[in-house]
């Protein structure tokens, strides 16, 4: 039985087909047993015996270097297994109500039906062949779902965008996977690989992961998609764009961070993008006058410092803290859902606000996210995961750990203002008009909740299993003192706002450099295509020059 | 019958394809006011000229099941094809038989004139399916097909000349003929020889007059130019890349393959309408196949695995585009007026496989082909053709929202029996490849080394 579980990416598609087909009464309905047996194959896995349980179908790819079907369940496959399954099972009971009234409701569960195995055969990936089929998979269902509501102005241009970011990432690990020698392409053994039979040592072989990664989770100059890509259904933004496929990226380091450990120019690297992401992408939040953007950008945040520990060299930090914020960044994300439910699909900041009174229960729940993310000891998974994290970048570069832990103010600033934005003094959404959420959008809420303030006591039995052992601490002296600035920052993000009768915002910024660089890809597009102009004088005029110019080539360079 | 079975496979699958395009001619009078009964014919036709190459195991006999496979479909296409005048549907049949034909011959062929007679036989063809469409859209196409395919033709004969002057030979790979003055001539004759078949493949800077006709003709005869010329040529590619010097054809093929990925990427980028993008994207992918053409042996069995993923989901998108009008289909109008359940799942299949998207097995295709780029061509030219082929998935993933979006509107496009029949077989080669690719890898060892 445990040996079936590596195929547990399938689990999804009886329920997509099911819902494809028009079977069942409410749609989606039989497409949430798939991502509970998801979850449930990695519980398995983790109260075994960690035994990894492995499947490989050689010559699948004959072309490819190592194409083999190789399928690989471990600790960190079945923590991701954990994540994705039981995260997506809360998306879906959630999105049995919030896409009710849509007509595309069975498009929208088939897609993520489609997401979640995709994602499944990413984490189970045992060689790069097969983390590319999971890893284009997630893109392209990513890229579906943000463009989901076709209708809707810019929805198009979102998901474009989100698919320009990821061909980057594609093309990058599509390199790897050529660039890896015959048969050697196992994601656990990468490192084994004699420096001799790379070119360039490992130093090529761990940029192209990094790339590939940075693209996937929004890090560095490839942030710029994700904002964007809230233009889609919020449950999307909750799963996709929040907690797993953006995850991807930390997890492809974390799984091949034995790879970058031999490139260490590379692994500090990762330690800049991260750290200079986590501070950049959390001023950014605060320039936000939409609700879902700033909560886009703190993950931005949150996936630089992921990024920052595995470039400090701590990669269960990494994977601890992935944990946490899937937990916390899912609960906000589908808060904010309920809030954007009740206010008529208002997302403007400016617009909302005041809601305490009319959604006490979102309050709560929304008030236990923003804590965990800014860290609140003790009480919240946040803040152990963060400890962690801060820990080893001082350890390992004061600098770069001090510019951290300054972000940890900004996390408390931000997330404060979007809490008393919407919850705070201040109404501009009318009493009577106020949508209630119902039961069954507020049912999920409460299971991410408990693991936003409970899942920071597992790190300790984690890192053993995952063969790290070591100790999270429930509380220390730095991790004080960053709780304390991250409080700090949203208790003042409080005051401003009380100040102000709104939320507070700097002068807006966000991608400044993306006109530019689409202007000119827009040019050159038109420009190539112009050539094709419907005059056939040009057409023979450009095949005859162009045979010239190949024969005075040719014959110059034959011996 | 003991003179036909002598016959080369090639040769006997051209004779029969032109023996039923005859009888289809002969029998005009009878059977000009059924729809049906010319494409039966002409099927009918094209299976029984696969049937002496499918105990075969070689390049030959790819290239002629592969090509009869074809013009069943764009038989079984015949039907809903948006003709000018309904009469020409009988002439169409022998048409695409003719082709097919031709195709079979210039790919199996080591001897240049009956090459060039294949390629002529296929380009013709080709010229006048197009010119049959409906509207001066099609017309327009075929005469600029028909015009730039003649200077091709020109300059692949004054190749042939040239090469028979320095061999003495019409033979591909004939050995020099002594005097070192000759070599110049030769490099000169397979640079020239060479460019004649890319036209065929569509490639920059000879690539002009099959965009036209991509994105004019009827959809079916549309799928028959992008596939059938492109195996063709590819598969003749194949001989005449094995026997020349590969130091000259490599760096034109490469070069020439890179220049076709850049320019179709870059220009398929600006399109909003599906024909446009797919005949913009028939260049990109012809690049992919200089590409692997130029890298030696290894390189030509990723060009085979390449051409088969690429000419079964061009077929396939094509099928599921039959019928759907002469006019220009915009994106957003595939939300207006779907193509119904079968036809779109069939074209998102087909767009995905070649914009290389798991789980189509477009991907691995791409693969196949880059790592030959690398160890030939080096880092640089590998990730220029690793970029566009992943930004290659911007254009053909545009239209899938409004592709799906399409699917809930609940109208029931018509398709034609026959288009149903031809998404089937080529859906049913893409889910092969796709869930087995192993499959298509095995058909590459059967390029010449």
């Amino acid at each position: 039985m445990i040996g079936l579980l590596p195929w547990a990416w399938l689990c999804t598609l009886p329920g997509l087909l099911l819902t494809a087909l028009g079977r069942g009464q409410r749609p989606g309905l039989a497409s949430l047993p798939g991502p509970l047996a998801i979850g449930l194959a990695g519980v398995a896995f983790l109260l075994g015996d960690h035994q990894p349980v492995l499947h490989r179908t050689a010559e699948w790819l004959p072309l490819v270097p190592d194409g083999a079907f190789s399928l690989r369940l471990d600790g960190l496959a079945a923590v991701m297994l954990c994540v994705v399954g039981f995260v997506s099972l809360c998306v879906y009971v959630y999105s049995l109500s919030y896409m009710r009234a849509d007509p595309g409701q069975r498009r929208f569960f088939c897609l993520l039906d489609f997401f979640v195995a995709a994602m499944t055969l990413l984490v189970l990936a045992g060689n790069i062949a097969v983390l590319l089929a999971g890893w284009a998979g997630v893109g392209l269902a990513s890229f579906l779902l943000i463009a989901f509501w076709r209708d809707r102005e810019g929805t198009l241009g979102a998901g474009l965008q989100a698919l320009a970011a990821n061909a980057i990432g594609d093309a990058a690990l599509l390199l790897a996977c050529v660039l890896v020698p015959a048969g050697q392409g196992d994601l656990t053994t990468l490192a084994q690989i004699g420096p001799a039979l790379l070119p360039g040592g490992f130093g090529p072989l761990a940029w192209l992961i990094v790339i590939a990664a940075s693209a996937k989770s929004a890090q560095g100059l490839l942030y710029f998609w994700l904002p964007s890509a809230m233009a889609g259904p919020t449950p999307v933004s909750a799963l996709i764009h929040a907690a797993t496929m953006v995850a991807a990226g930390v997890y492809l380091l974390v799984r091949t961070a034995a790879v970058l450990a031999l490139a260490p120019e590379v692994l500090h690297a990762v330690a800049w993008i991260g750290v200079v992401t986590a501070a950049f992408s959390a001023l950014a939040s605060l320039s936000q006058p939409n609700y879902k953007r700033g909560l886009a950008y703190s993950t931005c945040s949150q996936l630089g410092y992921m990024f920052a520990a595995v470039g400090f060299g701590a990669p269960f930090a990494a994977l601890f803290h992935l944990l946490t914020h899937a937990s916390f960044k899912a609960l906000l994300f589908l808060c904010a859902g309920a809030v954007i439910h009740a206010a008529h699909g208002e997302e403007q900041l400016a617009k909302l606000g005041g809601l305490r009174r009319q959604l006490p229960q979102v309050m709560w729940l929304a008030l236990i996210g923003s804590l965990a993310l800014v860290g609140l000891p003790v009480l919240t998974a946040g803040a152990f995961s963060k400890d962690l994290i801060l820990e080893a970048a001082l350890h390992h570069d004061p600098a770069l750990g001090w510019l951290l832990i300054g972000s940890v103010f900004l996390t408390g600033l931000y997330a404060g203002r979007l809490f008393f934005g919407v919850f705070g003094a201040g109404s501009s959404v009318p009493h009577r008009e106020v949508h209630p959420p119902d039961a069954l959008l507020l049912l999920p809420l409460w299971p991410l909740a408990a693991g936003a303030i409970l899942l920071g006591w597992v790190g300790t039995p984690l890192a053993a299993l995952l063969g790290t052992p070591q100790v999270v601490p429930v509380v220390s002296n730095l991790g004080l003192l960053a709780s304390g600035l991250g409080i700090a920052g949203f208790v003042a993000a409080g005051l401003w706002q009380r100040a102000r009768a709104g939320a507070a915002r700097l002068p807006q910024f966000g991608v400044p450099w993306l006109g530019p660089v689409t202007g000119i890809g827009r040019s050159l597009a038109s420009g190539f295509a112009g050539l094709h102009s419907g005059r056939l004088g040009l057409y023979v005029f450009t095949a005859v020059i162009g045979t010239a110019a190949i024969l005075l080539f040719a014959v110059a360079r034959a011996p | 019958m003991n003179w036909f079975t002598a016959l080369p496979h090639g040769l006997q699958a051209a004779a029969l394809l032109t023996a039923f395009a005859a009888a289809l001619l002969a029998t005009a009078g009878a059977l000009q006011h059924s729809r049906r009964a010319a494409a039966v014919l002409g099927g009918l036709g094209a299976v029984i000229a696969a049937l002496p190459a499918l105990s075969a195991g070689d390049a030959d006999a790819l290239a002629i099941v592969g090509t009869c496979a074809l013009a069943l479909v764009a038989m079984l296409l015949l039907p809903a094809a948006e003709l000018q005048f309904d009469e020409h549907r009988l002439e169409g049949a022998g048409l695409i038989l003719l082709g097919a034909a031709g195709g079979i011959v210039l790919a199996t062929s080591t001897h240049l004139l009956a090459m060039v007679l294949g390629l002529e036989t296929l380009s013709l063809a080709v010229a006048v399916l197009c010119g049959l469409g409906r509207g001066s859209r099609p017309l327009e196409a075929s005469f600029k097909f028909f015009v730039l395919a003649a200077v091709s033709l020109a300059t692949m004969v004054y190749g042939i000349g040239l090469h028979a002057y320095a061999t003495g030979s019409f033979e591909i790979g004939a050995p020099l003929l002594a005097g070192s003055a000759l070599r110049s001539i030769h490099t000169a004759a397979v640079v020239l020889i060479t460019l004649g078949l890319l036209f065929e493949l569509a490639v920059v800077p000879v690539h002009f007059g099959a965009l036209g006709v991509y994105m004019s003709a009827p959809a079916g005869f549309a799928g028959l130019a992008m596939t059938a010329s492109k195996l063709g040529a590819g598969i003749a590619m194949l001989r005449v890349t094995a026997a020349m010097d590969p130091a000259i054809i490599g760096p034109i093929l490469t070069g020439l393959g890179l220049g076709s990925i850049v320019w179709a990427t870059f220009a398929g980028l600006a399109q909003r309408e599906l024909r446009s993008m797919l005949a913009y994207s028939a260049i990109a992918h012809a690049g992919f196949i200089a590409l692997a053409l130029g890298c030696g042996a290894e390189g030509r069995a990723a060009a085979v695995f390449y051409l088969v993923v690429y000419v079964a989901s061009a077929a396939l998108v094509f099928s599921a585009l039959a019928g759907r009008g002469a006019e220009p289909i915009p994106f957003a109008s595939l939300r207006d007026r779907p193509l119904g359940t079968l036809r779109t799942m069939a074209l998102v299949a087909g767009l995905l496989s070649l914009a290389g998207v798991p789980p189509g097995p477009g991907l691995w295709a791409k693969i196949g082909v880059l790592l030959p780029v690398w160890r030939v061509a080096g880092p640089l030219l590998t990730l220029v053709a690793a970029l566009g082929g992943v930004f290659g998935a911007l254009y053909y993933l545009r239209p899938l929202p409004d592709l799906l979006a399409g699917l809930r509107r609940g109208e029931r496009a018509t398709a034609d029996l026959g288009a149903r029949a031809a998404v089937v077989l080529a859906g049913g080669a893409v889910l092969l490849f796709t869930v087995l690719p192993w499959v298509g890898t095995q058909l590459a060892t059967l390029a010449p080394r």
